[in-house]
C-alpha cells in the first residue's frame, strides 16, 4: 500500500485519539463525566489485549493451537473473584491514596522506601522490553503493510513513540497529584479497545465467511493437513497440564498486577460498584476477541503456508494476500490501537511508579542536612515532581525503543509477553499475603520478592541472552560455570518442564518461601503492624478517626500547612484542608475566638471557587487555617496531610516528608498491640453479647411457652370444675325436687311415695358414683394412686366383667361374645382396677349401639412378644377420626354435649386410660363413624422394675 | 462467587479437560475447542447471573 497514506491514516487515527481525550477532559471539568460508568470502565480494562494479543495470538494459535487461550481464559476464571479481592485493592488504595502497584505494597510493609524501589525496579525491568514488543508490532506491522524494507521500520517505530509520549505527557501527567483520574486517557483507550476489538471481529468474519465456508469449512480444510490437525489438541501441540496451569496462574496475577492494569482497574476507577458490570463484560471481551484467533490462524497457514510468511503477519497479511488492502488498512489500525492504548496506560504507571519510588524518596531526605532552606526546597519538589514524572515518560519510551532498536531486534520476542507476566507475578504472594494475613513482614516481603526475581531473570531471562556474541550455549546446557545443577532450564536438576512452569515454579518456590519463612521468623514492628491492620481490616474500619496515628501533636500548624502548600498548591490544599475541618470539627475547633475576630476576611479558597454559596459555616470552619500561629496542629491532621502527600509522592516519600517537620512518627508497640486487642476484645464482646441475647431469647421464648401453658391447664380446671359442679347439681337438683314433693304431699299414694324414694335413691347412688370416680381421677392425677398387683387369669377376670354387664346388655338387646382363652399367661395387674377398666369399656360399647339394629361385642385377648392385648369390639355408631385422640380426655363427652346425648359421667374413659397407664400399659382407639369401634389394651407381663408412674400430675384441685 | 470461580477453574484444568482432549469435532468444530468456549461463555453468563441477583 501507498506509505503515505498509512502515514497519513495512522496520525489521522493518532489525532481522533487526541480529539477524544481534550474532549473527555472537557467534559469531566464541566461534570459531566463520559468516563463515569461501567461499560467504559470495562472496556478501559481491555487495555490488557495488547499488540501481543492482537497479532501474537494468531501466530501462537498457528504453532501450539488453543495454547495461546489461556492468557485470556486466565482473567475470565478470576473475575468472579473480583468482588472479594479487586474491590478490597480498590477499597484500600482510595482510602490511603495509593497510585500504583509499588506504593501498594510499600505501603502495606511499614511504608518502606526500599521495598517500593524494588517493586518499581522490578516493573521497570519486567516491563520495558513488553513496551518494546509493542512498538516492534507496530513497526513491523507498518513495514508489513506498506511492503517497504526493514529499514523503514525504526522510522515508524521512533516516530510512533514519539507520538504516543507527547499524547501520555499531555493527558497522562497533567497533576502532580497522581490520585487525580485522567478522564481523557481511560476515554480513548477504551475507544481503541472498541476499534481493536471491531477490527478484528471485522477480519475474523472476512476469513472464516469471506475466504472459507463458515467454521466447519475452516476446520474441515485444517483437518486435511496432518500438521493442522494436530492442532485440534493439547496433545497434538505438547501443551502439557503444568504449561496450561501456568498460563492460567500467570494471566490471573497478571490482570490484577501489571502496572497498566492496577491504573486501570484500581486508580481510574471511579465507582466501586462499576465493577459488578466489569465482571463480566471483561472476561465477555476476552471471549469475543478470541473466537476468530483459530479460524485465521489456520486460514492463514491453509493459504499463504509455505510463503515464507510469519504466522504473526497473518493478521495483515491475509486480507493483503487476497487484495483486500482497505480491510488491511483497518486490521492495522486495530493492531495499533492495541499497542498505542498499552503504551500509554504502562507508560504513565511507570512514570508514577519512577518518579515516586525511585527518585523522590533520595530527593526528600535531602534538606534534613540543610535546614534552614527546607520549606523553599519543599515548594520546588512539587515542581520537580511534576517534571520528572514527564522526564520518566521520556526515558521508559528511549529505553523501551533502545531496547527494540538495540536488542529486540535480534532476540526472538516471541515471549516477552509472558516473561513479563512472570515477573510481575512475583508480586502476587506479597500484594494477597499483605491483603489477607496481618504476619506479613518488611523483610519477608523484600528478600522473598528479591529472591523471586533473580530466580525469574535466571531461569527466563538468561536463556533469551545466549548466542552469538553474548553468552555460551554451554550455559544452558552445562550450566552456568559448568555446574550442572545451575542450569536455567533445569534448576536444581529440576527436568521434564516446560520453560515457564519451571521458572514461575522455582520464582515462586523462593518468593513465597521466603516471605512466609521469615515473616513468621521476625516479628513484624509496631508500623508494620499498624499498617495490615488497616489492609486487612479495611471494610471493617470507616474513617481516618479510627486509624492508630504516630505523630505528635505538637507541631505547628503552618509549617503542615507550608508542606502541603508546597506540592498541592494553594487552591488545593485549602480545599483539602477544609474538607478535613467539616469532618473533623473538634480537630480545628480549639481556638474558635479567635475565628469570630478574622472571618471577615475571605480566603483565597473561596474566591477562586466556582460555587459563590459559601455558607457561614464554611468560613467558620475554612478560614482558621489561615490564623493559626502557634497552635499544634492536631496528629489526625497529621494523618491527613501525609495521606495527601501520598497520593503525590507515594507513601513512602510522603512518610519521610511528614517527619522532616513534624519529627519521626513514632508508634509504639504498646499503642497498635493496645488498639489491635482492644479491637479484638471488642470482637469478643460483641460475640459475648449476641450469645447472651440468644440465651435470652431462648428463655423468653420458653417462659412464654410455659406460661401458654399454664393458661391453658387454667382454663382447664375452670372447665373441669364446672362441669363437676354441673354434673353434681343434675341429681342434685331432682332429689331436691323430688323430696320437696314428698314433704309438701304427705297423703301421696303408697305406690307413688315408693317411685320417688326409689328415684331419689337413684339419683343419690349416681351422686355418689360421681363423686367417687372425681375422687379416683384426682388420685391418679396427682400420683397418689397405687397398685395392689397379683398375678391374675385374665379369661376369668374377663368372664366376671360380663357377667356384671350381662343384665344392661340383655336389656338394650346386645349380644355379648368373648373369646379369651384360658392358657394366657398370668398377668400381673390390680384385679379391681382391672375390672373397672373393662366394665368401663364394656359399658361405653353397649351404650354405643345404634338403635334399631342389634348390637354385637367382642371380647379377645391374646398374647403378643412381652405383653397381652385385649380387644372390645362393637359394631355401635362409631368415633370420628378427629375425635379419637380427644375422647380420653376428661368430660370430653360432656362437653360436646351439642353433639350427641350424654350418657354417663364423661370421667370413664379418662380413669381407664389413667389406670392403664399405671400399669405401664398403653390403650388406644381404632374407629369410623357408623363402623364400630375397637378399643385396644395393651399391658406389659412383666413388671417394670422403675417405680414411678410415668404421668404427672396436671393440676391439683 | 468463589465457588464457581473455583468450580470452573477446575472444569477448566487438567483432567478434565484431558477427557475432551481428543481429534473427535462437532459440527465441524474440534470437542476442545467447542468445550472451552462454551464453558468460558456459560461462566461469564453465571458471573452476570449471580451478580444481577445479587443486586436485588
Amino acid at each position: 500500500m501507498n506509505r503515505l497514506l498509512v502515514i497519513a491514516f495512522s496520525f489521522g487515527y493518532l489525532a481522533l485519539l487526541f480529539g477524544v481525550a481534550y474532549a473527555a477532559e472537557r467534559r469531566s471539568a464541566a461534570r459531566r463525566s463520559l468516563v463515569a460508568n461501567p461499560y467504559v470502565y470495562a472496556l478501559s480494562m481491555a487495555v490488557y489485549c495488547t499488540a501481543w494479543a492482537y497479532y501474537g495470538s494468531v501466530g501462537r494459535a498457528a504453532h501450539q493451537g488453543l495454547g495461546f487461550v489461556g492468557i485470556y481464559l486466565g482473567p475470565g476464571l478470576l473475575a468472579p473473584a473480583w468482588w472479594l479481592v479487586l474491590r478490597k485493592i480498590i477499597r484500600v488504595c482510595r482510602q490511603q491514596r495509593l497510585t500504583s502497584i509499588a506504593d501498594f505494597i510499600s505501603a502495606r510493609y511499614g511504608k518502606s522506601a526500599a521495598l517500593g524501589a524494588l517493586v518499581t525496579a522490578v516493573c521497570v525491568l519486567g516491563v520495558v522490553p513488553y513496551i518494546a514488543l509493542q512498538i516492534k508490532a507496530i513497526a513491523s506491522s507498518f513495514v508489513v503493510l506498506t511492503g517497504g524494507q526493514e529499514a523503514g521500520a525504526s522510522g515508524a517505530a521512533l516516530f510512533a513513540a514519539g507520538t504516543l509520549a507527547v499524547f501520555t505527557i499531555l493527558f497522562g501527567v497533567r497533576s502532580v497529584e497522581a490520585t487525580e483520574r485522567h478522564e481523557g486517557v481511560v476515554l480513548a483507550v477504551a475507544l481503541e479497545s472498541l476499534v481493536k476489538l471491531l477490527a478484528f471481529l471485522l477480519l475474523g468474519a472476512f476469513v472464516t465467511f469471506g475466504l472459507f465456508g463458515g467454521f466447519a469449512d475452516v476446520f474441515d480444510q485444517a483437518a486435511a493437513v496432518p500438521a493442522l490437525r494436530q492442532l485440534f489438541t493439547l496433545k497434538g501441540t505438547g501443551t502439557t497440564g503444568a504449561e496450561w496451569l501456568t498460563l492460567l496462574v500467570l494471566s490471573m496475577s497478571a490482570v490484577l498486577l501489571l502496572p497498566r492494569q492496577f491504573q486501570v482497574a484500581v486508580v481510574e476507577n471511579v465507582d466501586e460498584n462499576h465493577l459488578r458490570k466489569a465482571m463480566w463484560l471483561f472476561p465477555l471481551y476476552l471471549l469475543v476477541i478470541n473466537v476468530f484467533v483459530l479460524p485465521i490462524a489456520f486460514g492463514g497457514v491453509l493459504r499463504l503456508g509455505g510463503r515464507g510468511f510469519d504466522a504473526d503477519t497473518f493478521v495483515l497479511a491475509l486480507p493483503l494476500a487476497t487484495g483486500h488492502s482497505w480491510l488491511a488498512l483497518l486490521t492495522y489500525l486495530g493492531g495499533l490501537s492495541a499497542a498505542s492504548s498499552m503504551i500509554i496506560v504502562e507508560t504513565i504507571a511507570l512514570s508514577v511508579m519512577m518518579s515516586n519510588h525511585l527518585l523522590m524518596p533520595l530527593l526528600v531526605r535531602v534538606p534534613a542536612a540543610r535546614p534552614e532552606g527546607q520549606r523553599r526546597w519543599f515548594a520546588y519538589l512539587g515542581r520537580v515532581a511534576l517534571t520528572s514524572r514527564r522526564l520518566a515518560v521520556l526515558l521508559v519510551l528511549a529505553l523501551a525503543y533502545g531496547y527494540y532498536a538495540g536488542v529486540g531486534r535480534q532476540l526472538p520476542l516471541v515471549n516477552t509477553g509472558l516473561v513479563s507476566f512472570a515477573a510481575v507475578a512475583q508480586f502476587l504472594p506479597a500484594v494477597l499475603g499483605g491483603l489477607y494475613w496481618k504476619g506479613g513482614t518488611r523483610r519477608g516481603a523484600t528478600l522473598g520478592l528479591l529472591a523471586g526475581f533473580g530466580v525469574w531473570f535466571f531461569t527466563l531471562v538468561l536463556p533469551t541472552l545466549v548466542g552469538p556474541g553474548r553468552l555460551p550455549v554451554s550455559v544452558l546446557s552445562d550450566g552456568v560455570g559448568g555446574l550442572g545443577w545451575l542450569r536455567p532450564g533445569a534448576l536444581f536438576g529440576l527436568d521434564g518442564l516446560d520453560y515457564l512452569s519451571h521458572g514461575l515454579f522455582w520464582s515462586w518456590f523462593f518468593n513465597v518461601g521466603l516471605y512466609v519463612g521469615l515473616s513468621l521468623a521476625w516479628p513484624p514492628s509496631a508500623l508494620e503492624l499498624r499498617q495490615a491492620d488497616v489492609f486487612v481490616d479495611v471494610f471493617r474500619r470507616r474513617s481516618l478517626a479510627e486509624e492508630i496515628t504516630g505523630w505528635r501533636g505538637s507541631t505547628p500548624l503552618p509549617d503542615v500547612r507550608a508542606l502541603l502548600l508546597g506540592f498541592l498548591g494553594k487552591r488545593r490544599t485549602n480545599q483539602a484542608l477544609r474538607a478535613f475541618a467539616e469532618r473533623f470539627p473538634d480537630a480545628l475547633s480549639f481556638n474558635s475566638d479567635q475565628l469570630t475576630v478574622n472571618s471577615s476576611q475571605p480566603s483565597p479558597a473561596e474566591q477562586s471557587t466556582p460555587n459563590k454559596l459559601v455558607t457561614d459555616k464554611e468560613k467558620l470552619t475554612s478560614s482558621p487555617v489561615h490564623q493559626f500561629t502557634a497552635n499544634a496542629a492536631d496528629p489526625r491532621l497529621l494523618t491527613y496531610a501525609e495521606k495527601l502527600l501520598a497520593g503525590t509522592l507515594g507513601p513512602a516519600s510522603a512518610r519521610l516528608l511528614l517527619a522532616s517537620v513534624a519529627g519521626a512518627e513514632e508508634i509504639s508497640y504498646d499503642n497498635v498491640v493496645g488498639i489491635l486487642k482492644e479491637s479484638q476484645q471488642l470482637l469478643e464482646a460483641n460475640r459475648q453479647l449476641h450469645k447472651q441475647r440468644r440465651q435470652l431469647q431462648r428463655l423468653t421464648d420458653e417462659l412464654r411457652q410455659a406460661y401458654d401453658q399454664l393458661q391453658v391447664l387454667d382454663q382447664q380446671k375452670d372447665e373441669f370444675l364446672y362441669t363437676v359442679t354441673h354434673e353434681l347439681r343434675t341429681p342434685l337438683t331432682s332429689i331436691r325436687a323430688l323430696a320437696e314433693i314428698l314433704a309438701d304431699n304427705p297423703d301421696l299414694e303408697v305406690d307413688e311415695r315408693q317411685h320417688f324414694q326409689l328415684t331419689i335413691g337413684r339419683e343419690a347412688e349416681r351422686l355418689t358414683r360421681l363423686i367417687s370416680l372425681v375422687l379416683d381421677l384426682e388420685k391418679f392425677e396427682s400420683g397418689q394412686a397405687s397398685l395392689v398387683r397379683t398375678p391374675l387369669g385374665l379369661a376369668e377376670v374377663v368372664e366376671e366383667a360380663v357377667e356384671a354387664v350381662a343384665q344392661l346388655a340383655r336389656e338394650r338387646g346386645t349380644e355379648l361374645r368373648v373369646d379369651v382363652p384360658a392358657s394366657l399367661p398370668p398377668l400381673p395387674a390390680d384385679r379391681d382396677r382391672l375390672m373397672q377398666v373393662l366394665i368401663n369399656l364394656l359399658s361405653n360399647a353397649i351404650k354405643a349401639a345404634v338403635p334399631g339394629r342389634p348390637g354385637r361385642i367382642a371380647v379377645l385377648a391374646w398374647p403378643a412378644a412381652d405383653a397381652l392385648l385385649l380387644c372390645v369390639e362393637d359394631n355401635g355408631k362409631g368415633i370420628a377420626l378427629a375425635e379419637q385422640h380427644q375422647i380420653f380426655d376428661k368430660f370430653f363427652q360432656a362437653q360436646n354435649q351439642t353433639m350427641r346425648k350424654p350418657e354417663g359421667s364423661g370421667l370413664g374413659l379418662a380413669i381407664t386410660k389413667k389406670i392403664v397407664e399405671l400399669h405401664q400399659g398403653r390403650i388406644w382407639v381404632e374407629s369410623a363413624p357408623e363402623q364400630g369401634a375397637r378399643f385396644f389394651i395393651e399391658l406389659p407381663l412383666a413388671v417394670p422394675t422403675r417405680a414411678a408412674a410415668p404421668f404427672s400430675p396436671s393440676f391439683l384441685p | 462467587m468463589l465457588f464457581v470461580a473455583g468450580l470452573f477453574a477446575v472444569l477448566l484444568n487438567y483432567p478434565l479437560l484431558a477427557a475432551f482432549d481428543h481429534a473427535g469435532r462437532v459440527a465441524g468444530v474440534p470437542v476442545l475447542y467447542l468445550y472451552v468456549l462454551l464453558t468460558w461463555l456459560l461462566l461469564i453468563g453465571l458471573t452476570g447471573w449471580l451478580v444481577r441477583s445479587f443486586n436485588n
